[in-house]
């Protein structure tokens, strides 16, 4: 590695004048996972490291009204293992629990892994299902975004070289909504997906799909919304026939690149059988909410 | 490059140094302290053998910079034994084949000693999904989870499942 | 026969020092004084050296030196054939040759003295297929192919004498007209032609395997310094320190024993660390510098030029009766060497070769190999070098036939297996197989023939699928020397290096069964060349060739025991015998313990020494895998609910260390079978770390059943035959023949990936 100058600033807002004066020269630090193996490899040669270790209350994971307000600095296993995310995001307790393995989630931070924007990554999924928006923080101010707009490409968000992502905001999902993860990764347990998706719908009183959120990964340069998908599901009766012709329209939506994990093709097929998957899971769950 | 300070405490021992930032965990416990019981193997944090424990929890030492070390306490697989009192699963790892070349050895112990700590008695699945992130090359892991068993129901006081069954013909 | 202490499971002697991070790895020896090693590499497959401009490194206050092809001794390296610069000279013939080596006082150093070196290739046209290499109009690779010596092989004229059976080409006497070839390898018995002739049916299959790294965690690693008396110190990661040292020696030009290689202990090889190049390239940077040098790789080193298993191209044809005899059968294979022939032992080619034609009793048989020439990294040996290639291809295609015969893929292995009077196919005799009862005993233990598991949910396909492959014994050469210690313990001297396989605990146990004293008052005392000559560890020699020195050791001892008694109490030596670790005067109450003897015979060392060698025996392991595996029918995935596995045994010296073994070679096996490659494009290996080259991890082992199979007799220590190589060469085709026995879909290249499979799924429903 390259040398550089760090700097361990004691709060956010003295993080944040690191990065006014030096956002261009400077990366944020949190658990490493991501930005040492880019930094030994040379890919990545930041004059300056800005950790975030001792900024304090940022790995907070609290209940915020209506909504679970996830610190940037929590790290994966702390938001796998959280009781409160257990009973309230069971979902997002899921999702963070395939990430890698254990090590490397007793590592990894939420704000991390969302700034890293690798489009391999699991945990995006489950934010766009949630409909999470992230709070970016500098001295200029503050603002909050969706996830939804959060990506640009792969290895790139809208983070300004400035901006601190400090939390993710995620409305705690209506009763009766059923959510449910796939992750494929056919040849061991331990590697990048293939493909995986992640689903939520929700029933109205009539039984009828009020609310769908479909989200793909691995299969772009960024986490994919399967929005045809969404929209042929959203107000009709969730039929096997529904959720299979659903499951098929993502296959227009999806731009993969053949790789170690598959060819273009494969992961487009599986992009279909798994969203079947996911939905067929998500619509047997709802009803049966906490 | 600016040094930075770093205090440490190793297995019981604290270690106060200046050093450059740019420097790994695992370098600096390896050839600044000399404990060369934690080894480098992949590099990218995917085998587990610089597996170190910070706080009681599992780094890869190769990913993390030594600077983080700032202020906290670190196990490496040097300071799992009781001076000449080997831990109940380094006995373990010895009596029922948990080891052959040795090299990920270091890293599975303190991997197997993270789990014991959270999970006292881990049903086979749960060791599974834990150890995954250790690779071994030689013994094919029955070895490792006949290992971990024998040391979970030990302390339960059953009988150890065995995974391979072998029969004497 | 009842043994005190061969048969337990006594613990490693290396336990303790492994499982508290105390045993020491060659990247463990810390020495301020030395410097960092690293070397330049081609990004080209295949180009001329048109320059090295390494002006902008040398200028930098940290580096030493930068060496290159110009500045170090002419000679080619090889293990056989010597082919290999260990900088390339004026050419560089695959993508991550070193091209230059820099030593610098540190890491960063190091880095920042790669990063300024420039190089000037003029690039020249590649081949990357092995059989494109052979045809004509491809590049030659090596135009002077034919002036290369061999090691270890002892030519006269045009001819090799060596005991190998068949007709070896190499260097010395390849065949007009042929290019790119490391060495051709023609077997066989019978008249292939006439047996075709004679046959009902003929079956032809062809097969391919990938290339795949032995995965140790411990990426290669050496130290060299050199005193002021221009004596050398070596510390390597390495499976033999007197072929390291014979090869320095040559290499250098200096006397042998001007050369000490230091024991270490090795972090895994599996036939991957018999090559020793980077010591040669580390000397150089020592004496240029003056200075010790210390080299470790990263590990995107050892996956883009380590000495990873050979991809392979295998043909079998096969000619049977109408009532299952298997009656021809013409076996080939084309193995792609890579750039240089250099990393591959014995004759640059494999005994793998010689399993071609599987464990069958077929009488006319042809088996040709070819190992080729290409611009990819050179290979070298992994566990079973060769036969996990050819197995693949055999017992996927002795299925096939069954299926298309209509007969029970077992039973007609059954029929055709080798048996008792029998020569193998390569026309080498044969003792005491166990084929026909592995067989028979698997199918017991699996309850083949009767109902199987089912598929565990409805859009899973289930099935099982059996591979059957006999294997040699390894061969070789070592000495130990045993002493009675002033306490009356012994101490064994050996310098076998540790590679894990537990070896140095076997001789423990041979020495103290054979002694009748207990494991604990015994030594192990491993040295590096300033102890007794060995070869080095390979091919599952340990209880065969180390076994048997460490016997006569121990043995001699007792006959030196009991002379050095009998003259003492002056008595015949007859009268005497060894009993209870002593000496005893048959007759009378008189005994020498051995405490008794060290203190009697303080003044003269009690000493004995054992040597064993000897080439491939006429005993063989016979082995049989069968997989239950389950197949997703809508994504392809494979998951493998079960393995069965039955090994012939004669005395097994340790059972917790050879079911090591067995366990550890077939998840190598299962890795190969269905998640790993060196991908390569463009000569190019696409995934260069473990997060990208995967291995299996515990989450990926099936439940895996052992049944060991007695037979009477072996070449090792107590009849012992060997375990090291067994396993991993019969996964891949038990796994595929599985999924056919599932889905129908027959895989002949591996890895068996799910893809592949919903590929052959699709295929067949278009039908």
């Amino acid at each position: 590695m390259r040398a550089f100058e760090y700097h361990a600033p004691a709060s956010l807002d003295e993080a944040q004048e690191l990065l006014a004066r030096h956002g261009d020269e400077a990366k944020l630090l949190a658990g490493g996972t991501g930005l040492i193996i880019l930094m030994k490899q040379l890919l990545v040669q930041p004059a300056r490291l800005v950790s975030l270790r001792k900024v304090p209350a940022l790995e907070r994971i609290a209940r915020v009204n209506g909504a679970l307000h996830v610190g940037a600095t929590a790290t994966h296993r702390a938001v796998e293992m959280s009781p409160m995310v257990r009973e309230l995001l069971p979902l997002l307790s899921e999702v963070y629990g395939h990430v890698a393995t254990v090590r490397i989630r007793e590592m990894a931070t939420v704000g991390g892994g969302l700034a890293h924007a690798d489009p391999t990554q699991d945990s995006p999924l489950a934010f766009l299902v949630l409909d999470a928006s992230v709070r970016l923080s500098s001295s200029r101010g503050q603002r909050t975004i969706a996830v939804d707009g959060l990506f640009l490409d792969h290895y790139t968000t809208v983070l300004e070289p400035d901006e601190v992502l400090t939390e993710v905001l995620v409305p705690l999902p209506d009763p009766g909504t059923g959510t449910a993860f796939m992750k494929f990764q056919p040849h061991t347990v331990a590697d990048y997906p293939t493909v995986s998706v992640a689903a939520g719908l929700s029933l109205d009183e009539s039984g009828r799909c009020r609310k769908a959120r479909l989200a793909l990964g691995s299969v772009g340069s960024t986490p994919v919304r399967a929005r045809t998908a969404e929209a042929m599901l959203t107000g009709n009766r969730l039929t096997p026939q529904l959720l299979g012709d659903a499951a098929q329209s993502v296959a227009q939506e999806l731009d993969p690149i053949s790789d170690l994990r598959g060819s273009a093709d494969y992961k487009r097929k599986m992009a279909v059988v798994f969203t079947r998957r996911a939905l067929e899971a998500a619509a047997a769950r709802t009803g049966k909410a906490a | 490059m600016k040094k930075v300070p770093v205090k440490v405490l190793v297995n019981g021992t604290m270690y106060e140094r200046q050093i450059e930032p740019n420097i790994l965990l695992v370098d600096f416990l390896r050839y600044e302290i000399g404990l060369t019981g934690t080894k480098e193997g992949c590099s990218v944090g995917v085998c587990g053998a610089c597996t170190v424990l910070v706080g009681g929890r599992m780094v890869s030492s190769c990913l993390a910079l030594a600077v983080i070390a700032d202020g906290t306490e670190i196990t490496t697989i040097e300071g799992v034994a009781r001076g000449e009192r080997l831990s109940g699963i380094q006995e373990a790892f010895i009596r029922c084949g948990g080891f052959q070349c040795g090299i990920c050895t270091p890293g599975q112990v303190l991997a197997a000693a993270a789990l014991l700590r959270e999970t006292p008695h881990p049903g086979e699945a749960e060791i599974r999904e834990w150890m995954k992130g250790n690779l071994c090359r030689c013994t094919g892991y029955y070895g490792i989870l006949r290992s971990i068993q024998d040391v979970a129901a030990s302390a339960a006081g059953a009988e150890p499942k065995l995974n391979a069954k072998l029969n004497h013909g | 026969m009842e043994h005190a202490v061969v048969g337990r499971n006594i613990p490693r002697v290396e336990g303790p020092a492994k499982v508290t991070g105390a045993c020491l790895y060659t990247a463990d020896l810390i020495r301020r004084d030395a410097l960092w090693g690293g070397f330049v590499r081609s990004p080209y497959p295949h180009a001329r050296i048109a320059g090295i401009d390494a002006s902008r490194a040398l200028a930098l206050s940290g580096v030493r030196a930068v060496i290159t092809g110009k500045d170090i001794p002419m000679l080619l390296y090889g293990l056989a054939v010597r082919d290999k610069p260990v900088l390339a000279r004026d050419v560089v013939r695959y993508v991550g040759e070193k091209v230059a080596a820099v030593a610098a006082v540190d890491e960063a150093a190091l880095e920042e003295a790669l990063a300024l070196i420039r190089v000037e290739y003029e690039e020249l046209p590649a081949v990357f297929d092995p059989l494109e290499a052979l045809r004509a109009g491809a590049p030659v690779i090596h135009p002077d192919y034919r002036s290369y010596e061999m090691a270890g092989i002892e030519v006269r004229g045009t001819s090799a004498t060596t005991d190998i059976v068949g007709s070896f080409f190499g260097p010395f006497n390849m065949e007009p007209g042929r290019h790119n070839v490391q060495s051709l390898w023609r077997i066989g018995k019978g008249e292939l032609e006439q047996g075709f002739a004679e046959s009902d049916h003929i079956f032809e299959h062809s097969f391919s395997t990938q290339i795949v790294h032995q995965a140790f965690l411990e990426p290669r690693a050496c130290v060299v310094e050199i005193d002021r008396e221009g004596r050398v110190d070596i510390t390597c990661s390495n499976q033999s320190s007197f072929t390291v040292r014979k090869g320095l020696a040559r290499y250098a030009g200096i006397a042998e024993d001007r050369i000490r290689v230091h024991p270490v202990a090795v972090g895994g090889s599996f036939g991957g660390k018999e090559g020793y190049e980077e010591v040669l390239a580390t000397y150089d940077l020592a004496r240029a510098c003056g200075l010790p040098v210390k080299i470790v790789e990263h590990y995107a080193e050892e996956l883009m030029d380590g000495e990873p298993r050979h991809a392979a191209v295998v043909k079998v044809r096969t000619g049977v009766k109408k009532d299952g005899r298997f009656w021809a059968w013409d076996g080939k294979v084309f193995y792609n060497g890579g750039a240089y022939a250099a990393r591959t032992p014995f004759i640059a080619n494999m005994n793998g070769t010689l399993r071609l034609a599987g464990g069958y009793r077929t009488p006319h048989v042809r088996i040709e190999s070819f190992v080729i020439y290409t611009n990819q990294l050179p290979t070298g040996y992994f566990r079973a070098p060769g036969e996990v290639q050819t197995l693949f291809g055999v017992e996927s295609h002795v299925d096939m036939m069954a299926d298309a015969l209509g007969r029970d893929r077992l039973e007609l292995r059954l029929q055709n297996v080798v048996r008792p009077g029998d020569t193998l196919p390569s026309g080498e005799p044969l003792r005491d197989p166990s084929g026909v009862e592995v067989l028979e005993r698997i199918a017991e233990v699996s309850g083949w023939g009767h109902a199987r598991p089912a598929a565990s949910r409805p859009h899973l396909a289930a099935g099982r699928g059996l591979a059957f492959g006999h294997r040699h014994i390894g061969a070789g050469e070592t000495n130990v020397e045993l002493f009675v210690e002033a306490d009356g313990s012994l101490r064994l001297v050996v310098s076998v290096r540790d590679q894990g396989v537990g070896a140095n605990t076997m001789h423990q146990q041979v020495t103290a069964e054979i002694m009748g004293t207990s494991p604990d008052r015994i030594r192990i005392d491993v040295r590096g060349t300033d102890g007794p000559y060995d070869e080095g560890v390979r091919a599952g020699r340990g209880v065969h060739i180390e076994g048997r020195a460490v016997g006569h050791a121990a043995s001699a001892m007792i006959e030196l025991l009991r002379r050095k008694a009998a003259a003492h109490w002056k008595v015949p030596f007859e009268d005497t015998a060894w009993q209870n670790a002593g000496v005893h005067h048959t007759g009378s109450a008189k005994r020498l313990g051995l405490q008794d003897m060290a203190r009697l015979f303080r003044d003269e060392p009690l000493r004995t020494g054992g040597h064993f060698k000897a080439g491939k025996s006429d005993y063989y392991d016979f082995q049989a895998i069968i997989a239950d595996v389950e197949v997703d029918q809508e994504t392809g995935e494979i998951r493998v609910r079960q393995l069965y596995y039955v090994l012939d045994v004669t005395a097994v010296i340790n059972p917790m260390l050879h079911q090591g073994q067995i366990e550890g070679g077939i998840i190598q096996g299962l890795g190969h079978t269905l998640m790993e490659q060196l991908v390569i494009e463009d000569g190019r290996v696409v995934n260069l770390h473990l997060g990208d080259y995967r291995i299996p991890t515990m989450g990926d082992v099936p439940p895996l059943s052992i049944s060991l199979v007695k037979s009477k007799e072996g070449p090792g220590i107590f009849n012992a035959k060997s375990v090291a190589e067994v396993g991993i060469s019969i996964v891949a085709p038990a796994i595929a023949n599985a999924v056919c026995d599932a889905t129908g879909v027959r895989i002949r290249d591996l890895p068996l990936t799910a893809e592949k499979i919903l590929n052959g799924l699709r295929a067949l429903q278009a039908r």
